[in-house]
């Protein structure tokens, strides 16, 4: 491991900013899996409670204090809109939202970590983690031109609407209006984009540099051996529910 | 802007790019480069002028190996060698390890959304070792004084330090020769600076560089040479010396923007202020548009009497575009007063009464073809009057013509027409331009400029931010510069 | 020359970033229809359908732009990876998207890329990897119905779960996603000649 003099001099996968541990992206991707596998099982409320309050204490030693506050809260109001105000309003409200929200309830361990993921890493870091995991350039590439297109999307969206305020548009075509321009744009872009990324060499066959300078430590093994412990131990006497 | 007369000659090397009797036919036959010889030298910069659609961005492409790579309907014969590659034959990405492009769109140049990743791209392609490109992106972030780019995330960047990034990721590749395809296109004037200096020091470092630009005077003092392109031929070559000796009717004769700092940023038409007229037509009192927890600019007080034409400059991050948005009632918040015709209108309301070109046009035509934009700002209706109307104001701005192409076929001046048709059709009589001539050539900034000046003759009154002082002098009655809000 | 660059087979670094591109319009489409999708059990369960029909622009204008295999698997693995990173897709979704992209791969290989008939299909078939999203009420049928009893929610609600999560309904998704799939190709296609064709982009 290297010396934190050495860090300071760094430019590329700098981490500042951390809290108590900071996981290789992969082990957090590890975890993802293991809490997916466990969502369609049979927990009781006792193991479920335990599984949040362990993902958010994960997410605090990560550094995401407000984030582990959020979900350990946001999980207290779910259970309570399910168990208490869904059966006692009952009628259209239940009828709507109580299959979707049994649905987050059940994937609710997968939101935490997937949140904490995203949060704690850069695209870049993701994507580098994804290559060390073998996942093939021609998907890794696309995956960080969609992520990087989002915010393009979001101000080109904008003006649009925009642009639409300030015209007489009949309801009928207003989708039309919007479409059109948004997937002109997205055309462009895509044409200067691949332009001026092929110029800079990304079609090169070699092997790209680890920028992140990833590593799995101690503290990756135990989380994962943490993980995967926690999925047996759901499986052999999760409880009935 | 303080600008040395002359950068101090270097002795060049050996040449780094030949063109041998190039030339380009488009897929209809039409020639785009008609037998152009081109020798750069290591070490030399070199500019490509002319007007918009003589060849200069095309000579550029068979450097960079656009052409043939991304032109696949243009036809090249002739021969191109650079760095001893032949970019028709060789790969990209083996070029790429030679030959650094910046292009005109900072929004659609970058691939990560942080800048230090984006910096280490190009090497990280290559396999580069990371100690090795962090080395080398730090030689380039102390040559190009450009610490600001470290650390940031490339969405929260202006268009100019986006601009900046790109050049710097190029630098940090460190290529043999840097093609810049009107670099400054989107630029504001501090950027426009920021990118100048920037270049001079890649050039001090003996770097090559080729720059085809319409703003002469972004690179007119760092050059070692200019020539002149004209319908795909290069026609003329010019010492800096005898670039920045060129009278003005000499320059405009060869379609060229002003050369020298002086003459492309001076501004000579009245300061607007306010007064009581009450026909004007539009009046701001104490206006400013308010965002999360304070005025974005100081509050303006100004009229402008109707038919009359308001520019707008400002430094980059004043708020100019958002001056433009809280006229035309697009902003959540603001404060004050704005009168149309005499009379204060809310701000809803001002949406019906104010049309707005935006920068990028493309965002506001929605129909398939020109007609059917029109009949849209009509409200469909295409009886008798409607269809008259509609054929005298495209006839007046020369676009008839083009009745059945599509929006998006047209060129970026007839789409700013188009929009500027449909906003007199609709009946608005206010109407914003929010940065008309970013990247335009002198025929081209003319061209908008009459156009403004229609519109004035029409009884229409103009309000248009600009950072080109040429233009605005051109076009404008007043002009005011807005200021941060302290 | 110019021949062997643009018509290489596989995938090049330019056709990575052209189909990034409209993979990002497809997933905000997607991303969309599946938040509308929780205010009710029935949109769930139609929300493939309703994203099939809508999502037809950029997946047929991708296909257009890259006439290559892998292009829809990477407009079906991007989104699921996205999904999965975010914690918001269960595993099913992701082996669901998987085979239905290979269908669609072949579909669009035997039709030789070009065809419209074959990339419509091949758009409908596309469709079924949403299907994964609702799986989960059939799939894990008994630990939906007893969570929700033991959160306290009366019997009749369980009958309207039961009418909703009975096989027949599989059946309908199904067969409104491929329907969906391709009216919504069917609709790319009028965009196309209308717009995109004219300005000359497709």
């Amino acid at each position: 491991m290297r010396t934190s003099e050495t860090d300071a001099r760094r430019i590329l996968g700098v981490r500042k900013g951390k809290g108590l541990i900071d996981p290789d992206p992969r082990t957090l991707m590890g975890v993802l899996v293991a809490v997916s596998v466990t969502a369609f099982m049979g927990k009781s409320i006792e193991s479920e409670l335990l599984l949040v309050l362990t993902a958010s204490v994960l997410q605090a030693l990560c550094g995401h204090v407000r984030m582990a506050v959020g979900f350990a809260v946001l999980y207290a109001a779910l259970w309570a809109v399910l168990n208490v105000v869904l059966p006692g309003v009952g009628g259209v409200a239940a009828t709507m939202f109580t299959i979707s929200l049994t649905f987050a309830r059940k994937i609710y361990l997968c939101l935490m970590v997937g949140t904490l993921l995203v949060r704690d890493n850069t695209v870049h870091r993701i994507a580098s983690a994804l290559a060390k995991l073998r996942v093939p350039q021609t998907v890794l590439i696309p995956l960080t031109v969609t992520m990087r297109y989002f915010p393009t999307l979001k101000e080109e969206a904008a003006h649009i609407r925009d642009a639409m305020a300030l015209r007489d548009i009949p309801a009928a075509s207003r989708l039309e209006c919007f479409a059109v321009p948004l997937v002109m744009s997205a055309t462009s872009t895509a044409e200067e984009l691949s332009r001026a990324a092929t110029c800079r060499g990304i079609e090169n066959p070699t092997p790209s540099t680890d920028t992140e300078r990833l590593s799995m430590r101690a503290s990756d093994w135990a989380i994962l051996s943490a993980a995967a412990a926690a999925v047996a131990a759901v499986a052999l006497w999760g409880g009935a529910v | 802007m303080e600008r040395v007369s002359h950068a101090p000659r270097r002795p060049l090397g050996e040449p780094v790019v030949r063109l041998e009797n190039v030339s380009c036919e488009a897929a209809g036959g039409r020639k785009i480069l008609d037998g152009i010889d081109l020798e750069v030298r290591r070490g030399e910069c070199l500019m490509l002028v002319g007007r918009s659609g003589s060849g200069k961005t095309t000579i550029t492409k068979c450097i960079n190996g656009l052409i043939p790579s991304f032109e696949p309907g243009i036809e090249m014969t002739g021969s191109v060698s650079v760095c001893g590659l032949d970019p028709g034959r060789c790969e990209m990405y083996e070029l790429a390890e030679r030959v650094g492009s910046v292009f005109q769109n900072p929004k659609s140049q970058f691939f990560n959304l942080t800048s230090n990743d984006e910096l280490a791209f190009g090497l990280e392609s290559r396999g580069i070792p990371v100690s090795e490109i962090e080395a080398r992106i730090r030689t380039t972030v102390e040559a190009l004084d450009a610490r600001r780019l470290l650390g940031r995330n490339v969405t929260e960047m202006s268009g100019g330090e986006r601009q900046s990034l790109v050049f710097a990721s190029v630098d940090v590749a460190r290529p043999d020769v840097y093609v810049l395809d009107e670099p400054t296109a989107n630029l504001d004037t501090t950027a426009v600076q920021r990118l100048h200096d920037e270049a001079r020091s890649v050039i001090a470092e003996g770097g090559t560089v080729i720059i085809a630009e319409h703003r002469l005077y972004f690179a007119s003092d760092l050059i070692d040479r200019a020539i002149l392109v004209e319908k795909g031929r290069i026609v003329r070559e010019f010492s800096p010396e005898e670039l920045l000796g060129l009278s003005s009717e000499e320059r405009e004769g060869m379609g060229l923007r002003a050369v020298g700092a002086g003459d492309a940023l001076d501004v000579c038409v009245p300061r607007a202020a306010m007064d009581n007229r009450t026909e004007a037509g539009l009046a701001l009192d104490d206006y400013t548009v308010v965002r999360g927890d304070g005025a974005v600019f100081a509050p303006l007080s100004v009229t402008v009497p109707a038919g009359g034409v308001l520019g707008v400059l400002g430094e980059n991050g004043t708020g100019k575009s958002t001056l433009l948005r809280g006229i035309a009632g697009l902003e959540r918040k603001d404060a004050g007063r704005v009168l149309v015709g005499g009379k204060q209108v809310a701000r809803r309301a001002r949406r019906r009464l104010v049309s707005l070109v935006m920068q990028d046009v493309n965002n506001q035509l929605f129909s398939d073809s020109v007609w059917n934009e029109c009949m849209l700002s009509l409200g469909g209706r295409e009886e008798g009057e409607a269809k008259e109307r509609a054929e005298a104001t495209l006839a007046s701005l020369d676009l008839l013509g083009a009745r059945d192409v599509h929006p998006m076929a047209l060129s970026g001046g007839q789409k700013q027409r188009l929009a500027v048709a449909c906003a007199l059709l609709s009946g608005r009589r206010l109407i914003l331009l929010d940065e008309p001539t970013s990247g335009l050539d002198l025929d081209h900034m003319k061209q908008v400029a009459s156009l403004v000046r229609d519109l004035s003759a029409k009884g229409a009154t103009v309000v248009l931010v600009t950072h080109d002082r040429e233009f605005l002098n051109r076009c404008c009655d007043s002009a005011l510069e807005l200021t941060r809000a302290g | 020359m110019s021949e062997t660059h643009s018509a290489s087979r596989g995938l090049k670094g330019r056709d990575l970033i052209t189909v990034g591109i409209f993979t990002a319009l497809y997933f905000v489409i997607n991303f969309l229809f599946m938040l509308l999708s929780g205010l009710h059990p029935y949109l769930w369960v139609f929300m493939p359908a309703i994203d099939a029909l809508f999502a037809g622009i950029p997946f047929m204008l991708a296909c257009a732009k890259v006439p290559k295999f892998g292009t829809v698997l990477i407009i079906g693995m991007v989104p699921s990876l996205i999904y999965f990173i975010t914690g918001m897709f269960t595993p099913l979704i992701l082996g669901l998207m998987l085979a239905s992209c290979v269908v669609a791969e072949i579909i669009r290989a035997a039709t030789r890329y070009e065809s419209f008939a074959g990339n419509a299909v091949a758009y409908a078939v596309f469709g079924f990897g949403m299907c994964g999203s609702p799986l989960p009420l059939w799939a894990f049928h008994d630990s939906f119905v007893a969570q929700i009893a033991g959160q306290g929610m009366g019997a009749d609600y369980l009958t309207t779960l039961e009418t909703a999560a009975n096989p027949g309904m599989l059946v309908a998704m199904f067969a409104a996603t491929f329907v969906a799939g391709l009216i919504g190709a069917y609709i790319a296609r009028g965009m196309f000649k209308k717009h995109f064709v004219k300005a000359g982009l497709a």
